[in-house]
């Protein structure tokens, strides 16, 4: 997709692109630099994506390339402001009354994850991405994707075991 | 296939990572060894509540696409590669062009070779001070001692 459309025209390109992802990526930087953030540095990220928008022709996921430009942002952002933003208050804190009980000690389970399996897991679950696209958007290999998604999820469904057997309070 | 590898499959299938291939013949293997239907029943819970964990909390509402900004972008970019490149270029083959000018040999003043009358051996004493009369050279000392003594 990414080769035959990008020569063309970038503009009409990056707003395809925009209309596709942009509500994932958006969903993203709410994560990584919260609510008041997050739209000025989406608009950012497609800025700067339209500047490379040359090297989208050899990118295996626009989605993927996208994610990473955004990630770059969002920590520029961090960086010039000197905030520190905590990834998962701003994903985990919504429950309702009627929700399912269990949600309550999965979401704290999820916060007492080490940090690295965290943000795999969010990429999994909450931006759905593929292995393959989180690799890319971490610059770690496949196998250290799968790794940390397999002892993040070996430890929740430990958590969730105990906690229904009653020993977690 | 031992434990470690149904566990890893099974994680994978949880995760939605299988191929439709492997995921058929995951489930042929797991009916057929009901020893691990816990273990998968468990993985498949935990990821089912951890997935629903974070899919809470989303924003709908996206800003407009920044067209305008791109579009200036954009117009940079081109200037950079086309004037920009242009406008190098030229101020390049101008500096050359003046500095060719400048090294043509009308531009150089030619002096008489004092040395070559000291190599030669000069039939008298010429004394070092001499050199600054005939040479017109821009910063002489003896040139601005005469022109502040007139």
């Amino acid at each position: 997709m990414a080769k035959s459309n990008t020569p063309c025209d970038p503009i009409a390109y990056l707003e395809v692109l925009y209309d596709q992802h942009g509500p994932a990526i958006l969903r993203y930087l709410y994560r990584l630099v919260g609510p008041r953030m997050a739209e000025d540095v989406l608009q950012d990220t497609f800025v700067q994506a339209g500047t490379h928008v040359d090297r989208l022709d050899g990118v295996v996921s626009p989605k993927a390339w996208l994610f990473k430009v955004a990630k770059n942002m969002a920590s520029n952002h961090l960086r010039k402001r000197r905030v520190q933003f905590d990834i998962v208050s701003n994903t985990l804190v919504q429950s309702s009354p009627q929700e399912d009980s269990r949600l309550k000690p999965m979401r704290k389970a999820i916060q007492t994850l080490p940090s690295n399996q965290r943000e795999t897991v969010l990429l999994r679950w909450y931006d759905e991405l593929s292995y393959e696209e989180i690799a890319h958007v971490l610059q770690i290999p496949l196998g250290t994707v799968r790794s940390r998604l397999h002892h993040a999820l070996q430890k929740l469904r430990q958590q969730m075991d105990r906690e229904m057997q009653g020993t977690v309070p | 296939m031992n434990q470690h590898t149904i566990e890893s499959l099974v994680m994978d299938q949880a995760l939605n990572a299988l191929s439709s291939d492997t995921e058929e013949l995951l489930k042929a293997y797991l009916s057929e060894h009901t020893e691990f239907q816990d273990m998968a029943d468990s993985i498949h819970q935990a990821a089912t509540l951890g997935q629903n964990a974070v899919t809470a909390a989303r924003p709908t509402d996206i800003p407009l696409f920044p067209r305008e900004q791109l579009v200036r972008q954009f117009r940079h970019t081109s200037w950079i590669a086309t004037r920009g490149w242009k406008t190098i270029a030229a101020s390049v083959l101008i500096g050359i062009g003046i500095g060719f000018v400048l090294r043509q040999p009308s531009h150089i003043d030619h002096q008489p070779n004092q040395l070559a009358s000291v190599v030669q051996g000069p039939s008298e004493t010429v004394p070092l001070s001499n050199g600054l009369d005939t040479a017109r050279a821009l910063w002489s000392s003896k040139t601005y001692l005469d022109r502040y003594k007139n």
